[in-house]
């Protein structure tokens, strides 16, 4: 994904390494990793990976994500995040699907998933309605 | 009409049998043309660019890295279309990256013309083609008016065009995305740390004090830097074996 010293170029890839600091709003069309620290929302159209010893004090948005280091605000990915052992959150999450490796420390919410906000209870039905109405099935939730 | 630019170093007796190769080739495949001799005190952008205004629709310069360096500060304000014909062992970086082959073999590949809009980097007034070396820094850089990077520790700051050979190792670019590779080589104490890599438009970079800055063969002091890319400003011959 990506690639390393004297071959960079033509992917559109983003770096922070180590020893080095980001201040300020941050966009990127690319994958982006994070080894270092960044102050400032950050967001990415594609993956992020934030690494062991990365920091991130701001919130967050990506595709898809991989942290293994810390993010001190919230975070909302569109695809699948993954928490690994070393992760530490500490702010909301919103995902479609979460990989949580124990040791992950999260301090904050979870939401996941498509799935529509619960609605009123429907109105009372006779009973010829209520054999008519159709069995939720498996298939039509989708996680 | 094909216009060639000879450049100083290849008009003496170690080239003359290369020429008259090349010049036999040209004429074989039907694109030779008039021939411009580059000397002391005559400056090259100006006798190319007449040479355009007389009706030259492609100039191709025989030399080295050095010969396509003599004319970058042209390169933004013509339509024409360049091509290098490299000439001479030293200094072919920049043939390496467009893919041109050495001496009589390059005629071909002029001949078939493939033709890439290429980049061009701009600090401050002056044009620049590989990179931007800042060394030793720990300058901070505001990346597109938006955020600043900077390295905890003093580390060299890259800024790359097409790129450049250093150490015979190929340090990238890609000339034709209309953006500059940022490159940030941080520290950890005595060792040298990972690198940070971004792809921007443009970056400013500000400091109280006075440092250097060097870009292809020059170098120049400030304390005050825009660095840009002019996107596809020039039209490059390139070969099935350049870089990007």
């Amino acid at each position: 994904m990506f690639k390393k010293d004297g071959e960079y170029g033509g992917g559109g890839e983003t770096i922070i390494a180590r020893g080095v600091k980001l201040e300020g709003d941050f966009k990127s069309e690319g994958n982006v990793v994070v080894e270092g620290e960044v102050n400032g929302a950050l967001t990415t159209s594609n993956d992020l990976r934030v690494s062991e010893g990365a920091k991130i004090n701001a919130n967050v948005k990506a595709q898809s994500a991989v942290v293994a280091g810390e993010i001190n605000g919230n975070v909302k990915v569109k695809d699948k995040l993954e928490l690994l052992a070393t992760a530490i959150v500490a702010g909301d999450i919103d995902t479609k699907n979460l990989s949580i490796t124990p040791g992950a420390i999260v301090n904050g919410k979870i939401s996941m998933g498509d799935i529509a906000p619960a609605e009123e209870p429907a109105p009372k039905t006779n009973k010829r309605e209520s054999k008519k109405s159709k069995a939720i099935e498996p298939e039509d939730i989708e996680l | 009409m094909y216009y060639y630019v000879y450049d100083e170093f290849v008009q003496g007796r170690k080239y003359e049998k290369d020429l008259f190769q090349i010049e036999n080739r040209l004429t074989d495949l039907g694109i030779s043309g008039k021939i411009g001799r580059l000397a002391l005190f005559k400056d090259a952008g100006e006798l190319v660019k007449d040479e355009i205004r007389r009706g030259a629709e492609t100039v191709i310069m025989v030399g080295n890295d050095e010969t396509i360096l003599k004319i970058k500060k042209i390169l933004p304000e013509v339509k024409t279309t360049f091509g290098l014909l490299p000439l001479g062992e030293e200094k072919q970086h920049l043939s390496k990256i467009l893919g041109m082959p050495q001496g009589v073999l390059a005629c071909d590949v002029i001949s078939a013309r493939i033709v890439r809009e290429l980049d061009i980097g701009k600090v401050n007034d002056h044009y620049f083609i590989s990179r931007v070396l800042i060394p030793d820094t720990n300058v901070a850089i505001r990346c597109e008016g938006t955020y600043e990077i900077a390295p905890k520790e003093k580390g060299d700051i890259e800024i790359r065009n097409w790129g450049m050979f250093e150490k015979k190792e190929y340090l990238s670019a890609n000339p034709e995305d209309g953006l500059l590779d940022v490159i940030v080589h941080a520290k950890l104490g005595k060792k040298d740390g990972d690198s940070t890599a971004l792809k921007l438009k443009y970056v400013d970079i500000r400091t109280k004090e006075q440092m250097p800055l060097f870009f292809d063969n020059e170098r120049i002091n400030g304390n005050s830097f825009k660095i840009r890319t002019a996107p596809r400003r020039s039209r490059w011959i390139v070969g099935k074996q350049r870089m990007f």
